[in-house]
């Protein structure tokens, strides 16, 4: 049995061209109910094959045409601004390929890729290694290659960079569908120091495969269970005794905690932040709260957000219940332990429970406010897989800039799509990646 | 293998199409996309696709 075009990309022709535009992170789902359907076919008796329609965009540039491709009334497209000039025109039928015209990899290029690796890792958390072996579960889905016929290797990772590398020992008969165990040993015996040093770093290991030929495979990222997660590179202040204040202002009683360089300020009635500075500027204009965006004021540019303490908020017509740590006293809810804090930091912990019926939601998140001047955005997430391409929109590791200038061009740049044509990581990128 | 049609139910002029393939090159099998009754060498599903009916579609199929 064939499945036929059973892997294709739905996009800009089905009505969901607006959607993509909005929110280019729409993409990843693409990849999240995949790899159940892959894993079944892989075990299927009678399959033989899968297909995807198609590899490329089926559009083609045709000078002044305009614009002409899609299905019946597709109201926008990202490549409006460049096309609907004279003498510039495109047309055809869907951007429904991994590549687009230009054979640019698109983020759904990635998860194709992963998807149908031939080598499978399970980037499930490790326990911390307690001896001189790193196991990493494998699964061999070559035809023909035993996976002792592949180069691999791993490193761990700690705060100051790699600590260590090493090949991967043990094989896996080709076909292997069940899960085979290699076991790794480190060049010169130290892993358990090296592992903590790791741990300690909220890292992990890095590795990967390549093939016959020297080709990368593809590389993997593994974290230690029981990690912390990664510290931001924050100034640290010199460790200090956090003092509370309660001062009245216009706008009612307001707790002030004060620091080693840094004040806030919360209003004993609402919540709501009222002083949030650090190392002599504004820091925080608002706290971290629920954001939830229905999809009924999808178009809103403004839409609703939850503000203030716990409980109810604007968002109680969805029934939603917030319970939060505030880092006050008094009258406040929440609690705040100095004593728990001995370097002069403070640690809030926000928790979203909601146990109204499903609904749906195009956005759900944390929304805060900072000054104008704080247009850099670094982030540290989870994602599908453990490595990306540097450009990846799904990359769980990045930095992007705010107001960032957007000019009609050739070839555009669509929403999400990587401006240059990277087909995969190298090992050493994933290392340092990791 | 070469697949007779796309998106396209199986009629008598594709089925004339498959009878000459099969005597051009008898070495391949043939298939055809909407035909998964059995008659063609190999099935062929069509997208969308559920893990629900691929379990039933494969105990309508004989292993190859």
């Amino acid at each position: 049995m064939i499945w036929d075009e059973c892997w294709c990309i739905w996009q800009d022709i089905w009505g969901d061209a607006t959607e993509i535009r909005l929110d280019p992170g729409l993409r990843d789902y693409y990849i999240s109910k995949l790899p159940p359907i892959y894993g079944h076919f892989m075990k299927s008796p009678v399959v033989q094959g899968t297909q995807i329609w198609a590899w490329s965009d089926d559009l083609f540039l045709l000078p002044n045409a305009g614009i002409e491709y899609g299905r019946g009334d597709t109201p926008e497209r990202y490549t409006n601004e460049a096309y609907s000039v004279p003498g510039r025109g495109v047309a055809g039928d869907a951007q429904w390929g991994v590549v687009d015209g230009w054979r640019r990899a698109k983020p759904e290029f990635w998860h194709t890729k992963k998807l149908h690796s031939p080598v499978k890792a399970s980037e499930a958390p490790l326990p911390v290694p307690d001896g001189t072996k790193l196991a990493i579960s494998v699964e061999n889905q070559y035809d023909f290659l035993d996976l002792s016929e592949l180069e691999a290797a791993w490193r761990l990772v700690g705060p100051a960079g790699l600590a260590g590398n090493a090949g991967l020992a043990g094989a896996a008969e080709p076909i292997a569908r069940g899960s085979s165990r290699a076991a790794a040993p480190p060049h010169d015996g130290h892993a358990r120091d090296r592992a903590r040093e790791a741990t300690r770093g909220g890292r992990g290991a890095g590795g990967g495969f390549r093939g016959p030929g020297g080709r990368v495979l593809d590389s993997f990222r593994w974290v230690f269970a029981g990690a912390p997660p990664p510290e931001p590179n924050f100034p640290r202040a010199s460790p200090k005794a956090l003092q509370t204040y309660r001062t009245e202002m216009l706008n009612g009683s307001t707790s002030l905690i004060v620091g080693n360089g840094f004040e806030i300020g919360f209003n004993e009635s609402t919540g709501a932040l009222r002083r949030g500075v650090g190392f002599g500027q504004s820091l925080l204009r608002a706290l971290p709260t629920l954001h939830i965006s229905p999809p009924e004021i999808q178009r809103n540019p403004a839409p609703p957000r939850t503000r203030g303490t716990s409980g109810p908020s604007p968002s109680r017509k969805l029934g939603i219940r917030i319970a939060r740590a505030w880092p006050a006293r008094g009258r406040l809810p929440g609690e705040l332990r100095p004593h728990d804090l001995p370097d002069g930091t403070i640690a809030t912990h926000a928790n979203f429970i909601y146990h109204g019926p499903e609904f749906l939601a195009r956005e759900i998140g944390l929304v805060f406010a900072v000054p104008e001047e704080a247009d850099e955005l670094r982030w540290d997430r989870r994602a599908e897989y453990g490595v990306y391409p540097a450009d990846h929109i799904r990359r769980p590791r990045g930095e992007a800039r705010a107001f960032d200038a957007h000019l009609p061009k050739i070839p555009p740049i669509g929403p999400g799509r990587a401006t240059t044509r990277r087909m995969a990581p190298t090992i050493s990128e994933a290392r340092s990646d990791s | 293998m070469w697949s007779i049609s796309n998106e396209s139910q199986v009629g008598s002029g594709l089925w004339r199409s498959r009878e000459w393939i099969q005597r051009a090159d008898p070495s391949r099998p043939t298939t055809g996309t909407y035909h998964n009754d059995g008659s063609m060498d190999v099935a062929v599903r069509h997208n969308p696709i559920t893990e629900g009916e691929m379990s039933q579609l494969e105990g309508r199929s004989a292993s190859p």
